[in-house]
C-alpha cells in the first residue's frame, strides 16, 4: 500500500510537470489559429482548395475506400483535437470550399488526412498543411 | 496577452485539481492467495475475497482481481451483500476488474438463493464498471439471472456469463432494469430463457446499448416464450425506449420446448415483446439459429420505431417436423412505424412475414436463397417498399426490385456482388456490409460517438479465442430439458473450419458463403498514412 501511495505521489508531480511544460510550450508557439492581420477579414471567402494524395497499400488485397480529412485552427491537430472531418472518395480530388465547414476568412487553418481501408480500419494521420482561406 | 496568461492560469489548477483528484482514487487487490484478516488491499498483500475488496473501496477506486476461480457469495458483485460505492461521473467511475480480461472465473458451489446472483448492482448503483469476468452458474435453479442490473450509468464490459444445468423458467444471463447502461464485448452461453434481457412487463427502462455481444441458447426447459436477446416493453405503456443493439451476435442456438404451442416457443434470435418502443438493432446477426417463429421478431404489440439495419439473418429455421416457415424478420401487431433497410435475410425459410399495421419501411435488403417467397398479413403494411434484391426471381416483389446476379463472396459484406453495389435507394450496396464497429469503445447512451459508424475494423473479432473457450465448455443437457443433447463444439466452437484451420467466430461468419476468409483479416499490417498531400487554391473562374 506504502509504495502504491509512494508511486501515486511520483505520478502526480509527474503530470503536474508535463501540464506545466505544456502551458510553458503552448505559451511560445501560440496554438490558436489567430486571424492573420495582414488579411481583409471583413469580406466573405472567395477561394476554393483542392485536396489531393497518394496512398500505397502495403499489399495487394488492401483496399482503399475513402481518404478523411481532419481540420482544425492550430498545429496540434489529432484524431481526436479537431474542428470537424470529412471523407472523399479516393478516385476524385476533394473541392474544399472552406466557408462550408465554418472555416473564417484570414484564418489559418490546419489539414491532415488518413486512408480508410476496407478491411484493416483507419491509418494514422499524414502530415499536416496548412492554408491562408482567401 | 495577459489576458491568455490568466486563461492558461486557471486552465493549470484546474487540470492540477483533476490530477490530485486522480491521485486520491486508489487501487485495491484481491488474490485467491490473499488474505482478508491480514492483508491490506495492496498489490504485494491482497485481501482474499472480493467482497472484502468491495468494502475497502471509496468512489472511484479500482479492484483489481488477480485472476483465478472465485466461489460464492463472498466473492460475488452483488450489491445486497456488499455494497460498491458509486463512482462520481462517467469519467470517474468505480471500477472492479479482473487483473487480466476474462482471467477471472466467478461461480457457485451450491445451490443459491433467488437473490444471489453473481453481478448485481443494485437501483441506486450509478457510475460503476465491472470488467473481465466469467460468471458461471452450475445446478442451481435459482437466481434466475446470473446478472442484474437496475442501476444506471455503469459498464459491463469484457464479462462472459454461462450457465448451466436446470433453471428458473424466467431465467437467463442478465437482466437489465436501468437507465444508461452499457453491456460491451461481452457474451453469454448455456441455458436461458431470455439471454440478454432489457426491460420487463412494468419496466420504464431507457437508453441501453449492447455493443459486441454474441449469445448462443444452449438448452432450456423453460414454457415461457424464449429468445437470445429480448427487450421486453412495457405491459401497458411505451415506457421501455430508447435501446440499441451494435454488433451484436445471436449464433449456433437451439431452440426450446414446444409442448404448449406458441406461448413456450423459441420466438427468436432477437424478441421484442409487448410495447418495446425506439429499439434500433445495428450490425448485427442472427446466424445459424434455432427457432420457432422467426430471426428477428421485432415487434408483438403496439411498439414503435422499431428499426433493423445493416444486419443479417442467414440460416434460420425451425427444428426437424416444425410446421411454421421461419421468416428471417417477422413484424406483428398493429401500430407504430419500423423500418428495414440494407438487410441480408437469407438460407432461411422465407424473408420475411409482415403482419403489422401499416408504416412499415423495407429498402436496399437482399433476400438471397429462401425457401419461399415472404409474406404479407392483410393489406399491404408497407408504406415504402423499394430496391430490394432477390436471388430466386419468382420471390420479387415491391418498387424497383433487383436481380442478384451471384452471391456475395462473403456473407458480411454484399457490396463485392456488382449488381448490389450502388444500387440502393442511398446510391450505395444493397443488403448489409458490416466490416466496422458501430458506437465508440466505451461510451454510453448521449456521450459523442456512442451511436456512430467507426472507421475501426471489426474483425478479428475482439476477444474470440476467450470467447469460443467458454463456448466450448462441455455443458450436457440435464434431463427434462430441450434439446436433450447439447454439442458445445458446434458452430463456431469446433476445433477446426473447412479449410482446416483453426475455427473462429470470425471464420465462421466470414465463410459461411464456402470462401476463404481475407488473408489480412488475420494478418493485418500496419496501414501507411496517406503521403504527398498537397493543397492547391484553385484558380477563379
Amino acid at each position: 500500500m506504502e509504495m502504491d501511495v509512494q508511486f501515486a505521489k511520483m505520478r502526480m508531480c509527474f503530470l503536474l510537470g508535463i501540464v506545466a511544460i505544456c502551458i510553458l510550450l503552448s505559451s511560445c508557439t501560440g496554438t490558436t489559429g489567430e486571424i492573420n492581420t495582414a488579411c481583409d477579414s471583413s469580406s466573405p471567402v472567395s477561394a476554393t482548395y483542392t485536396i489531393t494524395s497518394d496512398w500505397i497499400p502495403p499489399d495487394s488485397s488492401m483496399d482503399l475506400v475513402a481518404y478523411k480529412i481532419y481540420y482544425s485552427l492550430g498545429p496540434a491537430l489529432t484524431k481526436v483535437n479537431n474542428l470537424g472531418t470529412v471523407q472523399f472518395h479516393p478516385e476524385v480530388n476533394f473541392i474544399l470550399d472552406p466557408s462550408v465547414y465554418n472555416l473564417k476568412k484570414c484564418a489559418l487553418a490546419y489539414f491532415s488526412l488518413t486512408a480508410i481501408t476496407r478491411f484493416n480500419g483507419e491509418s494514422e494521420l499524414s502530415e499536416i498543411k496548412t492554408i491562408l482561406v482567401e | 496577452m495577459s489576458l491568455n496568461i490568466h486563461h492558461r492560469l486557471v486552465t493549470f489548477f484546474i487540470v492540477s485539481f483533476f490530477v490530485i483528484f486522480d491521485v486520491n482514487a486508489g487501487s485495491y487487490y484481491v488474490a485467491t492467495t490473499g488474505s482478508d484478516s491480514s492483508g491490506n488491499g495492496s498489490s504485494t498483500s491482497p485481501w482474499k475475497t472480493i467482497g472484502k475488496g468491495i468494502n475497502g473501496l471509496s468512489a472511484g477506486d479500482t479492484l483489481i482481481v488477480k485472476n483465478g476461480t472465485y466461489y460464492d457469495m463472498p466473492n460475488f458483485i452483488n450489491t445486497r451483500e456488499h455494497d460498491i460505492p458509486n463512482g462520481t461521473a462517467s469519467n470517474n467511475p468505480t471500477i472492479i476488474r479482473a487483473e487480466t480480461p476474462f482471467g477471472v472465473r466467478i461461480e457457485n458451489t451450491g445451490s443459491l438463493n433467488y437473490y444471489d446472483n453473481p453481478l448485481h448492482l443494485g437501483s441506486s448503483k450509478r457510475f460503476i464498471k465491472v470488467d473481465g469476468f466469467i460468471f458461471n452458474i452450475k445446478n442451481t435453479i435459482y437466481p434466475s439471472n446470473n446478472s442484474e442490473i437496475s442501476g444506471d450509468y455503469n459498464r459491463i464490459t469484457r464479462c462472459i456469463f454461462r450457465r448451466e444445468g436446470p433453471m428458473d423458467q424466467y431465467g437467463g444471463w442478465m437482466v437489465m432494469g436501468g437507465d444508461n447502461n452499457l453491456v460491451e464485448d461481452s457474451a453469454g452461453v448455456g441455458s436461458s430463457r431470455y439471454g440478454f434481457m432489457i426491460g420487463g412487463p412494468s419496466s420504464s427502462s431507457q437508453k441501453n446499448i449492447f455493443r459486441r455481444v454474441v449469445g448462443r441458447v444452449d438448452y432450456t426447459d423453460s414454457r415461457q416464450p424464449k429468445a437470445t436477446f429480448s427487450v421486453y416493453g412495457n405491459n401497458n405503456t411505451l415506457d421501455v425506449k430508447d435501446h440499441i443493439f451494435q454488433n451484436c451476435i445471436a449464433v449456433d442456438s437451439q431452440a426450446g420446448p414446444t409442448d404448449l404451442g406458441a406461448a413456450n416457443y423459441t420466438w427468436g434470435a432477437w424478441y421484442l415483446p409487448k410495447n418495446a418502443t425506439n429499439v434500433t438493432i445495428t450490425g448485427s446477426i442472427a446466424l445459424n439459429v434455432e427457432s420457432h417463429l422467426a430471426g428477428f421478431y421485432l415487434k408483438e404489440l403496439s411498439g414503435n420505431n422499431v428499426t433493423l439495419h445493416n444486419s443479417i439473418a442467414w440460416g434460420i429455421r425451425g427444428p426437424a417436423g416444425h410446421p411454421i416457415a421461419l421468416p428471417g424478420f417477422k413484424l406483428n401487431g398493429g401500430s407504430g412505424p419500423s423500418l428495414i433497410d440494407h438487410i441480408t435475410v437469407g438460407d432461411s425459410d422465407t424473408g420475411y412475414d409482415n403482419s403489422n399495421g401499416t408504416g412499415d419501411v423495407l429498402v436496399d435488403s437482399a433476400f438471397i436463397n429462401n425457401g419461399a417467397a415472404s409474406s404479407n398479413g392483410s393489406g399491404n403494411p408497407w408504406d415504402i417498399i423499394n430496391n430490394n434484391a432477390f436471388i430466386d426471381q419468382s420471390h420479387k416483389h415491391g418498387t424497383s426490385p433487383l436481380d442478384v446476379d451471384s452471391l456475395p463472396t462473403h456473407l458480411i459484406d454484399t457490396s463485392t456482388t456488382a449488381s448490389l453495389n450502388s444500387t440502393a435507394t442511398d446510391g450505395s450496396h444493397v443488403g448489409a456490409t458490416i466490416l466496422h464497429a458501430v458506437g465508440v469503445t466505451g461510451t454510453l447512451w448521449g456521450e459523442p460517438g456512442y451511436d456512430q459508424q467507426t472507421t475501426e475494423s471489426l474483425w478479428p473479432w475482439p476477444y474470440e479465442d476467450e470467447i469460443k473457450a467458454v463456448f466450448a465448455e462441455t455443458n450436457n443437457s440435464p434431463s427434462g430439458v430441450t434439446p436433450s443433447t447439447n454439442n458445445t463444439r458446434r458452430g463456431f466452437a469446433a476445433n477446426v473450419d473447412s479449410f482446416g484451420k483453426s475455427m473462429t467466430l470470425t471464420r465462421y461468419i466470414w465463410q459461411q458463403l464456402g470462401n476463404a476468409i481475407p488473408e489480412n483479416i488475420y494478418n493485418q499490417v500496419e496501414i501507411p498514412a496517406p503521403s504527398n498531400v498537397n493543397i492547391i487554391k484553385n484558380i477563379q473562374p
